[in-house]
């Protein structure tokens, strides 16, 4: 009650403002809305990774073992959201990630490269469900150690075999004797980590739930090899797969924002509305968190994923806009 | 920067009607279509072609393309760095009234919350509004989140000031802002004995402009027409007078009684600075479409109007004061009305830069740039609106407005002619 009326004198004390503009405006970590990170540390882990130590907002609700989180860069003026696996434990003071600078990639290049400290972050919150019961096989390829180590370092995990894949230097090599998991690492200088290779590395793999995260190409190699040895399976993707895509796109018109935007066949309604000025909703923006679900309301769009076409006159359709793209004209309620 | 706890959250059903029509506004479009018609032509544009409207009207496009590809980390600063200093003068302001019993502390409180109020009204809030800042995807600096420190709530002011007041620039019966129902600032309004007394009326309107701006924005006009009924129109007043009364709230009691024993100078204080930035925000205005030369349009001007007779219209229906970069940033920018015109949604801090460009422009194709200081463009509406409290004008402002052409009704003429006769046989 108490806190109800100081809340209420305070805001009449600001108003049209909240008094959070102004704590913001003192510190921008103060803000009770709005979750932001300020990177305290930075530290090369590879060859192209660095690691960020970030110390979080009042506004961060904290995340669970396996999570990722969105962060949100400033280039050019324009903010992008791009999304990155926690590799700290809840219980540590700070929080902390990992970021691969890929080739042509604007954020991470900027995250693994310029950002330093005191730079100022968005900060989305904690989602996904990377995480298994019972004993786990942990397969990794280059940056895809970092659920992993969020995995094993928030203590979810009783008994781990990890099996780390490099190119000649290993992301995060120092850091894999910490681990409270076997530890095997797998050098593909010399060729791709395969399935077969489980036999020999960890005879007991059958008995294990299957982890996998990597490039592509792991992802699916394992998780076939998995389905058919009838072993459970879980993957992390960071990058969505490649587009299907068919016809012309059309103009996508953005209600709640006010928003008309024209967008091709492969460009998701997410980043066809936010360059054409939008707030947009968005986490992991690869169609997994529905964060950025909107209701179709008219027209129809094309799952940059399946390739399925989604029609607004099919009843009440609810679109993630991070891996849809227009097919014709639509309106989506956003 | 903050959703008010009014402001529709969840999605409608349909697209809210000022949304889309902020929309229009926000990109230039206007009600133009392309597809030219004769109702352009004015005294101003008589010389002109079709082509040459055309012309003007892509190279208008052509600088605007330039601006805006090349925004970036620079503007981002600038925007960021007015609203800070906007809330230092704020707080500043706010703990200098404290001691307004102290008379230089009174002064100085005053004038830095009054700074500040101006600053948040016109550089950041009527500019945000606009989405000059959209591009950069702060939900914080965005037109669809911010809520201003005025009496007009944020969407009212889109619809009538983004939506009618841009679009319909100048145009009888459909800009509402031309006298704001209770001046007579052009001829062409038939006269009324109320208007006699206008000079009072716009004096104590520039004095509660903040009010005055509010309950226009209400469009109550449309209840005395029979359009609308009271009690449709009610959801609206009282989300206004919610507003204006927790704005009172906050300047009138809430501050000045933690002054405590400065309660009346500190009352005092806030009073003025409102007052100071009604007065401004009044002046600025005025000096944007008022002044003498400025043109007004009769409706027929919007049938098939193209893009490039919009931009001509925005341009021949607006005003700049001239002046330093501290007279710019004080007026929002809005000594720069002619570009603002132009590119509603282009961020301000460009207008200064293209500013030449366009003079050039107008002066390439014979073009009036209405242009002055401020008193000299202040004086011009004044003196007008003391002329047009009485019956006519017609002659008195049109011969005004003859002298500001630079291209006179012969040369006009002449032009025509020669053109004419250089076309093969249209006729
Ligand atoms: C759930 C999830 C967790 C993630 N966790 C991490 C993490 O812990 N560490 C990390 O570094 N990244 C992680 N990512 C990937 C990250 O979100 C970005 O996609 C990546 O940093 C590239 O962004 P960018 O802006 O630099 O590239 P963009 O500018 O978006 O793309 C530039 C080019 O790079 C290609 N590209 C995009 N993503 C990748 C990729 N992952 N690998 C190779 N090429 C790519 C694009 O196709 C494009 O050609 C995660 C992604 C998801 C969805
Ligand atoms: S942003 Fe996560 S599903 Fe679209």
């Amino acid at each position: 009650m108490i806190a109800g009326v100081l809340g209420r004198a305070t805001r009449a004390l600001t108003t049209p403002l909240l008094p959070d503009d102004y704590l913001a405006f003192v510190n921008p970590l103060w803000s009770l809305r709005t979750p932001r990170a300020r990177v305290v540390a930075t530290r090369p882990v590879g060859p192209a990774t660095t690691e960020l130590t970030l110390r979080t907002g009042v506004a961060w609700r904290g995340h669970r073992p396996g999570q990722h989180v969105g962060l949100g860069v400033d280039l050019g003026g324009r903010r992008h959201w791009r999304t990155y696996s926690i590799t700290s434990a809840p219980t540590d003071e700070h929080l902390t990630v990992s970021v691969t600078a890929v080739v042509d990639g604007s954020v991470s290049t900027h995250l693994a490269r310029i950002a330093r400290p005191g730079d100022l972050l968005g900060l989305g919150p904690a989602a996904g469900g990377f995480t298994a019961d019972g004993p786990l096989l942990m397969i990794s390829g280059g940056s895809g150690i970092t659920p992993m180590l969020g995995l094993l370092r928030g203590g979810a995990v009783a008994d781990a075999v990890l099996v780390h894949s490099g190119r000649g230097g290993h992301v995060h090599a120092d850091d894999l004797a910490d681990l409270p998991a076997t530890v095997h690492r797998h050098d593909s200088t010399g060729g791709h980590l395969r399935p077969a290779d489980l036999d020999d590395l960890v005879p007991d793999w059958r008995s294990r739930t299957m982890l996998v995260c990597g490039p592509a190409g792991m992802l699916d190699a394992f998780s076939t090899a998995a389905t058919d040895a009838g072993v459970p399976c879980v993957v992390e993707r960071f990058r969505p797969p490649e587009p299907v895509a068919t016809g012309t796109g059309g103009t996508v018109t953005f209600t709640t924002s006010g928003v008309v935007a024209t967008a091709d066949a492969v460009t998701p309604l997410l980043r066809a509305g936010e360059d054409a000025g939008a707030l947009l909703p968005s986490g992991c923006r690869m169609g997994i968190c529905h964060t950025c679900v909107g209701r179709l309301s008219a027209g129809a769009v094309r799952n940059l994923h399946t390739g399925e076409l989604e029609t607004a006159d099919e009843g009440d359709v609810i679109v993630r806009t991070c891996v849809s793209a227009a097919a014709g004209d639509c309106v989506v309620d956003l | 920067m903050t959703a008010l706890d009014h402001r529709p959250l969840t999605n409608p059903e349909t697209i809210p009607e000022h949304v889309t029509r902020i929309n229009e506004a926000k990109t230039p479009t206007g009600p133009g279509r392309p597809g030219a018609s004769t109702a352009h032509i004015t005294a101003s544009t008589a010389h002109l072609s079709v082509e040459d409207v055309e012309r003007i009207g892509a190279e208008l496009e052509a600088i605007r393309e330039q601006v805006m590809s090349s925004l970036g980390e620079a503007d981002a600063r600038y925007i960021r760095r007015v609203i800070r200093t906007q809330r230092g003068c704020e707080i500043a302001g706010r703990i200098l009234l404290l001691g307004a019993l102290f008379p230089p502390a009174l002064v100085a409180g005053t004038a830095s919350l009054a700074v500040a109020k101006i600053l948040e009204n016109m550089e950041i809030g009527h500019n945000v509004l606009h989405g000059q800042w959209d591009w950069m995807r702060d939900p914080e600096i965005h037109s669809t989140t911010w809520e201003w420190d005025h009496v007009s709530t944020a969407s009212s002011w889109q619809q009538t000031h983004n939506y009618l007041h841009h679009t319909y620039t100048n145009v009888h019966n459909k800009d509402r802002d031309i006298g704001y129902n209770v001046l007579r600032v052009d001829p062409d309004q038939p006269w009324h004995p109320t208007y006699l007394f206008q000079t009072i009326t716009n004096l104590g309107l520039a004095l509660i402009f903040e009010y005055g701006i509010a309950a226009f924005d209400l469009e109550l006009d449309q209840v005395q027409r029979g359009e609308k009924t009271w009690a449709e129109k009610m959801p609206e007043i009282k989300v206004m007078l919610r507003k204006a009364g927790k704005q009172a709230l906050k300047d009138y009691v809430v501050f000045p009684a933690l002054s405590g024993p400065s309660f009346v100078p500190a009352l005092v204080g806030g009073l003025l600075a409102n007052t100071i930035r009604n007065v401004w925000s009044h002046a600025v205005i005025f000096c944007g479409h008022f002044p003498v030369e400025v043109e007004t349009f009769d409706e027929e001007r919007l049938e098939n109007e193209s893009q490039a007779e919009w931009y001509v219209r925005q341009m021949l229906g607006s005003a700049n004061i001239e002046g330093s970069p501290l007279l710019h940033i004080m007026t929002g920018n809005l000594s720069h009305q002619i570009e603002h015109h132009l590119f509603p949604d282009m961020p301000s801090n460009h207008y200064a830069r293209i500013a030449p460009q366009v003079r050039d422009l107008c002066r390439r194709y014979g073009l009036p740039y209405h242009a002055g200081p401020m008193w000299k463009q202040y004086g011009g509406v004044l003196w007008k609106i003391a002329r047009l409290s009485f019956p006519g004008g017609h002659e008195t402002i049109a011969k005004r407005q003859r002298k500001a052409l630079p291209v006179g009704r012969k040369a006009a003429a002449t032009l025509r002619r020669l053109r004419e006769r250089a076309l093969p046989h249209a006729a």
